[in-house]
């Protein structure tokens, strides 16, 4: 039981995350118009300047508000846990992690170090060495990081790398294979357009007896 | 034509770029032309769920283009400057208007497969990590909805 909980607890913790992360990213993609793209119409942004996300979403006549402190401390409140109400306990337990989550990720250093960690393992001193900080103060942004579940140092010999949790490899693939899709989307429909423009070249071709 | 083989994308890990290719049964002539007439062009660039409208687009080395995207009144544009174009490579740049300071350098080669088939690669060059991730991660409307069909899955079966 206990163990399901914290398996459960750490899925809804990377599902909320990736959730999060696409808002932070959109809110940062959209920093002059904070209008959501089409296709999300149950989902909705407060304003830029307060230093909350809103997220909402209504379907299965369930709602689920989150309210996201991104100001560098904060973490996650839920403002109302409508349909939730029986698991409260477990949703507590959820929020705490995903509060640490996102303070983590709250902090653009912290941030800018799970995006370089994600293109290879890397020591304390490589990690540190682009910023104009102390090494004391890398080690308090990967202590945060750490705490959340986000980097981990495996024991060995020193220096110890610091390593991306899986679950945010899965995620980068995730983020990759959708952009692959979508672009393969894309490509379906420059199909139909080029089989449009064969034919119409065959047909010409047969009209005037010549080459396109 | 059933041999074509889905797109493929890389995320180089050295620098922050995108790569995409994928070989398509039409002429690099053919695929030319449907990056360049702006009327087969929009049939195929935005999502189905969107139209395409062009506003502007001079398909010349030193042009430039843009276009908006709408669907329910929602208006999201898009433009950049034709750099280079020539018969076998487009160099070009795209920027989002709702984020102007993010530029991506795109090059577009169509290389000549034979037997009327030719190979597109793509490459998108932005100016960090950061930005790139956020491109990748902007999968968008797709993503956001997934990620909320999973959150509604999870609390639909009592699993949060």
């Amino acid at each position: 039981m206990e163990s399901n909980l914290s398996l459960r607890t750490r899925k809804a913790a990377v599902l909320y995350w990736n959730l999060v992360v696409a808002m932070a990213a959109r809110r940062h993609a959209e920093r002059a118009d904070l209008r959501l793209l089409p296709g999300v119409p149950a989902a909705h942004l407060a304003n830029h300047d307060q230093p909350h996300l809103f997220v909402h979403t209504q379907r299965l006549s369930r709602t689920f508000n989150a309210t996201v402190d991104t100001s560098g401390i904060g973490g996650v409140t839920l403002v109302s846990t409508n349909g939730l109400k029986d698991q409260s306990g477990e949703v507590s337990v959820a929020v705490d992690e995903l509060s640490r989550i996102f303070a983590a990720l709250a902090d653009p250093t912290r941030r800018d170090i799970v995006t370089r960690l994600a293109a290879g393992d890397a020591t304390v001193n490589q990690l540190a060495e682009p910023y104009q900080i102390s090494l004391q103060a890398v080690y308090k942004h990967l202590k945060v990081l750490e705490d959340a579940g986000v980097v981990s140092r495996p024991p060995g010999p020193q220096p110890r790398p610091v390593r991306l949790a899986a679950e945010v490899f899965d995620l980068m693939d995730k983020w990759i294979e959708r952009y692959r899709r979508q672009a393969e989307e894309r490509y379906r429909r420059l199909d139909e357009v080029l089989a449009q423009l064969n034919e119409t070249e065959t047909s010409n071709d047969e009209q005037k007896g010549s080459t396109a | 034509m059933s041999t074509i083989a889905e797109a493929t994308i890389e995320a180089d890990p050295n620098v922050p770029v995108i790569r995409i290719t994928r070989e398509f049964a039409g002429t690099p002539g053919q695929l030319f032309r449907a990056h360049t007439d702006p009327r087969l062009f929009a049939q195929w660039i935005g999502p189905s769920s969107l139209e395409t409208r062009i506003e502007q687009w001079d398909a010349r080395s030193g042009g430039s283009w843009r276009f908006v995207s709408t669907s329910d009144g929602e208006e999201h544009a898009f433009r950049g400057c034709f750099h280079e174009i020539r018969p076998d490579r487009i160099v070009q740049t795209f920027t989002y208007e709702g984020d102007p300071d993010s530029v991506a350098l795109e090059t577009l080669w169509f290389e000549d497969l034979g037997n009327g088939r030719t190979r597109l690669r793509t490459q998108s060059l932005v100016d960090s990590f950061e930005s790139r991730d956020a491109w990748l991660k902007s999968g968008m409307e797709v993503g956001v909805n997934e990620g909320y069909a999973k959150l509604e899955e999870m609390l639909a079966n009592g699993n949060v």
